[in-house]
């Protein structure tokens, strides 16, 4: 059971269990509420907030999730008042001198940090923004200040939009939480980055991960399980393809869960491996659910939720429910919908999973075959503006326009609008990379393209100065040095002289057209038509060959003369 | 069930595949039926019965077939861009209707075969196409056939790993059963290789005195064994037999195959002759040569 009071205005959750005490002071802001330019404040707030707790007898830490951000200890009673009471002074009153400090230790952790197998997934689910930043690095570090923190921290950090929880079944005496009024925070609307669903992309990955939006709910929860079951299976057990094969679910804030399935593969596994999780998931699309697996499932299910100190374990959750605006039902309420879930219900969660998944296949595997489409790797369309050839590659240009930037790798465009710029990576060496909303990036290297000094400059300045990250400088031998394509100088000459030998060609056919024609109307048809050079068929062929000449070799000389202006 | 299918009688057609129990004997019947029936109809069908797995099955060998129609007997690269994309299309929409099928009823073989031809096609990869082979039961014949093609280092696979796998099919199998044809379909698939750059060098290939002698030892442990028995499937067994002998040009061996379907009441089946051009052609053909007529 989990008694709701209030203190300070904070809402209050209260639910007792045995051994030491656990309390937590929970936050509606995460890493989903940033921009990519200030990924990372909330974190840095976080840390901000703990520095001052130095060590102590007690256990506590903060954690920053998607869309809450937890400060939590385990200890006694008497260590709660302390602990909280500091975190608030904190946050009040910032100790903003140790700012670059806190802003190194970030990066260390985050240089250190252990890249999981569903982190791929959330930028190309949601792009560079929202629910997408989990996955990327914390750019703001680079460029925030203490008053953004101090904006940060009275925006979000408020007692509107905090939730405590203790596992006790009072409130320790004496605490207070001095917090600044503010609001509760809804939480972000979820942006997409896909056209369509199902997608899929390729990486270099040995195993195949997916990811399914779907409805919060218990038969959802139960599917994740019984998916984790199925592949457990097929893929380990029965084809010995994979060693992990695992399934999870995590709700995302609102009224929709995310359900995360990775199994591992050997290099030379992974066909298989994506063949079998293909089949896996379409065995529970189509219902053929096995009663065992719902059965242990339930079991297990119920189980965790009959454990004495079940409420009291799940007070950060019920907090972030409370949070997110979202139900927070007693064990009784889920032990009966876990009851009542059926095949049935098992299998419309399986449907709805497949029509949002999303699928990581391994390098040089596709999906098309099981109905998946590619995710876009490039935009749709290139920026209007003046096309420079790369150094490099000759297939690769930078279009420079006035709504944005675009490289164009053959068909292919990759386009960052300034109107739809995430981010600006901007290295002391002159390189700039621009990154979408959509995730896709346009990085401009000045020694690759052979952009004048004014082109870069107008660059420049249309470039949006508050997504600006100026980035530390780059080793030397990180910076691309062009390497010169020896047929490309003698190129242009070759194309003119090439432009003037079909002009010519295309003029000499011109006259003979003429003269061929010319004949056909001295022979007069409209006063003559039993003239024998008009009963000729090999007249009238010769005049259609060399009209159809005149033009081929016209076009074709247009043709060159116009890929010669567009690749100056 | 020619007659049902002809007359459009999705109940006849149904009754008549719920009498058979042979993979062997429902796969060809997929592909009598599914050959007599449009495509339209069978579309009808599906919407009509989307948990059907005889309906899925029929229309995704359809679309299949039509799909390897678009490619013909060329390979690689001689396929123009447009005509892979179709030929793909028609597999893809193929392959998703047999996942389903496959998903609902595990047990139908005659989708799982026509997985592992979608998967040859797509080229999903060798590792998967082992895993669809995995679902068969062991030992049948039209599964190895399509297994030994998926082999081929013409789709990726190696000689080795083809002739491998052929000889444990023929070794595994009892005495007089069929499945000793899938060494031949192997050096079949080997000589077609061969014969698209070097025909002499192809022919040589099925002249050497080993590949006759794995022939010969094949066919007597199969086709030429005293236990054998007519089974399905053995029509198209002793054709493979028939026109590996032919091509190695040893006509007395090959003349045992077809004076066998000739005794068996005049019998022929499109495969492996549609290998080589109009099969019918080419069946009377080789037939004629090995007579010595």
């Amino acid at each position: 059971m989990i008694r709701e009071t209030e203190v300070d205005g904070v809402r209050t959750l209260l639910s007792p269990k045995s051994g030491p005490l656990a309390a937590g002071l929970t936050f509606r802001v995460g890493r989903a509420d940033e921009t990519l330019a200030t990924g990372g404040i909330t974190h840095l707030l976080e840390h901000l907030a703990l520095h001052h707790r130095g060590l102590s007898d007690y256990h506590y830490n903060g954690a920053t999730g998607s869309v809450v951000t937890h400060f939590h200890l385990q200890g006694s009673a008497d260590d709660v008042v302390p602990y909280l009471t500091g975190v608030c002074d904190a946050l009040a009153n910032l100790p903003v001198d140790r700012l670059e400090l806190e802003k190194g230790i970030l990066r260390t952790e985050a240089a250190g940090r252990k890249v999981g197998a569903g982190d791929a997934m959330p930028p190309w689910r949601y792009g560079a923004q929202g629910y997408g930043l989990v996955s990327y690095e914390e750019l703001g570090l680079h460029r925030l200040t203490a008053d953004d923190v101090r904006e940060w921290a009275a925006t979000w950090f408020t007692r509107q939009n905090a939730v405590l929880w203790i596992t006790s079944d009072e409130v320790p005496a004496g605490l207070r939480l001095n917090l600044p009024d503010g609001t509760l925070r809804p939480v972000p609307r979820p942006t997409s980055a896909l056209p369509s669903t199902p997608a899929y992309f390729s990486e270099r990955f040995n195993g195949v991960v997916f990811d399914a939006v779907v409805r919060r709910s218990t038969p959802a929860t139960v599917f994740a399980a019984v998916l984790e079951r199925e592949m457990f299976r097929s893929l380990r057990q029965e084809g010995g393809y994979s060693y992990v094969a695992d399934a999870s679910y995590h709700p995302r804030g609102d009224e929709f869960a995310t359900v995360t399935a990775f199994a591992d593969a050997l290099p030379d596994k992974n066909d298989a491996v994506l063949g079998g999780f293909v089949d896996v998931l379409a065995k529970l699309r189509v219902g053929r659910i096995e009663q065992a697996d719902l059965d242990s499932v339930r079991t297990r299910a119920e189980e965790a939720l009959r454990q004495a100190d079940h409420d009291a374990i799940r007070l950060p959750a019920a907090a972030m429910n409370a949070l997110t605006g979202q139900p927070n039902p007693t064990a009784e309420q889920t032990l009966d919908e876990l009851r009542a879930v059926s095949v049935d219900d098992v299998r419309a969660v399986a449907a709805e999973a497949t029509a949002t998944g999303l699928l990581l296949v391994p390098a040089g595997l596709h999906a098309k075959w099981a109905g998946f489409s590619p995710a876009p790797t490039s935009s749709t369309a290139a920026v209007a503006g003046l096309r420079y050839q790369s150094r490099q590659d000759e297939e690769v240009k930078l279009v420079v326009g006035d709504e944005g930037l675009s490289l164009v790798d053959g068909s292919n465009a990759g386009t960052v609008r300034y109107a739809d710029c995430a981010v600006v990576k901007a290295w002391p060496d002159g390189a700039r990379e621009l990154v979408g909303l959509d995730g896709i990036s346009v990085r401009v290297e000045p020694t690759l393209f052979p952009l004048p000094a004014e082109q870069l400059a107008r660059i420049e300045a249309n470039l949006p100065l508050d997504k600006l990250v100026r980035m530390p400088a780059r080793d030397p031998g990180a910076i691309p040095r062009a390497t010169p394509l020896a047929p490309s100088l003698p190129q242009r000459p070759q194309a003119t002289a090439r432009v003037v030998f079909l002009t010519v060609i295309a003029s000499i056919m011109g006259v003979l057209t003429l003269l061929c024609a010319g004949v056909l109307a001295t022979a007069d048809p409209a006063n003559n038509p039993d003239d024998e050079g008009l009963h000729d068929p090999s007249m009238f062929l010769l005049l259609g060959l060399l009209l159809f000449g005149t033009v081929a070799f016209s076009v074709w000389a247009r043709k060159i003369a116009r890929e010669r202006e567009g690749s100056r | 069930m020619r007659e049902a299918a002809q007359a459009r009688d999705w109940p006849g057609v149904e009754a008549g595949f719920g009498g058979l129990t042979d993979a062997a004997t429902q796969l060809k019947a997929v592909k009598v039926v599914g050959g007599l029936l449009d495509r339209g109809f069978l579309e009808e069908i599906l919407a009509a019965n989307p948990v059907s797995a005889l309906a899925g099955t029929l229309l995704a060998w359809r679309l299949s077939d039509d799909g390897w129609k678009i490619i013909g007997r060329e390979w690689g690269r001689s396929v123009t861009h447009t005509r892979f994309a179709g030929f793909h299309d028609n597999l893809n929409r193929a392959e998703q209707i047999l996942v389903d099928v496959t998903a609902r009823e595990p047990g139908c073989t005659s989708a799982w075969i026509e997985r592992l031809n979608t998967a040859r096609g797509l080229n999903l990869g060798q590792a998967e196409a082992r895993r669809r082979y995995a679902k068969i039961e062991p030992q049948c014949y039209p599964a190895q056939h399509a297994m030994t093609r998926q082999l081929s280092p013409k789709w990726n696979g190696s000689y080795e790993a083809m002739h491998t796998f052929a000889a444990r099919c023929a070794t595994a199998s009892p005495p007089g059963s069929i499945n000793g044809a899938v060494v031949a379909a192997a050096h079949l698939e080997h000589w077609q290789v061969l014969h698209r750059d070097n025909r002499t060098a192809a022919t040589a290939y099925l002249k050497q005195p080993d590949v006759g002698q794995e022939l010969r030892s094949a066919a007597e442990h199969s086709l030429l064994n005293p236990a054998f028995r007519p089974v399905p499937g053995w029509v198209a067994a002793a054709g493979t037999f028939a026109m590996a002998f032919s091509l190695a040009e040893d006509y007395a061996a090959a003349a045992h195959h077809f004076n066998a379907l000739l005794v068996g009441g005049n019998l022929a089946d499109e495969a492996p002759w549609n290998y080589l051009g109009d099969p019918a052609t080419v069946f009377v053909d080789h037939r004629d040569r090995a007579f010595g007529r």
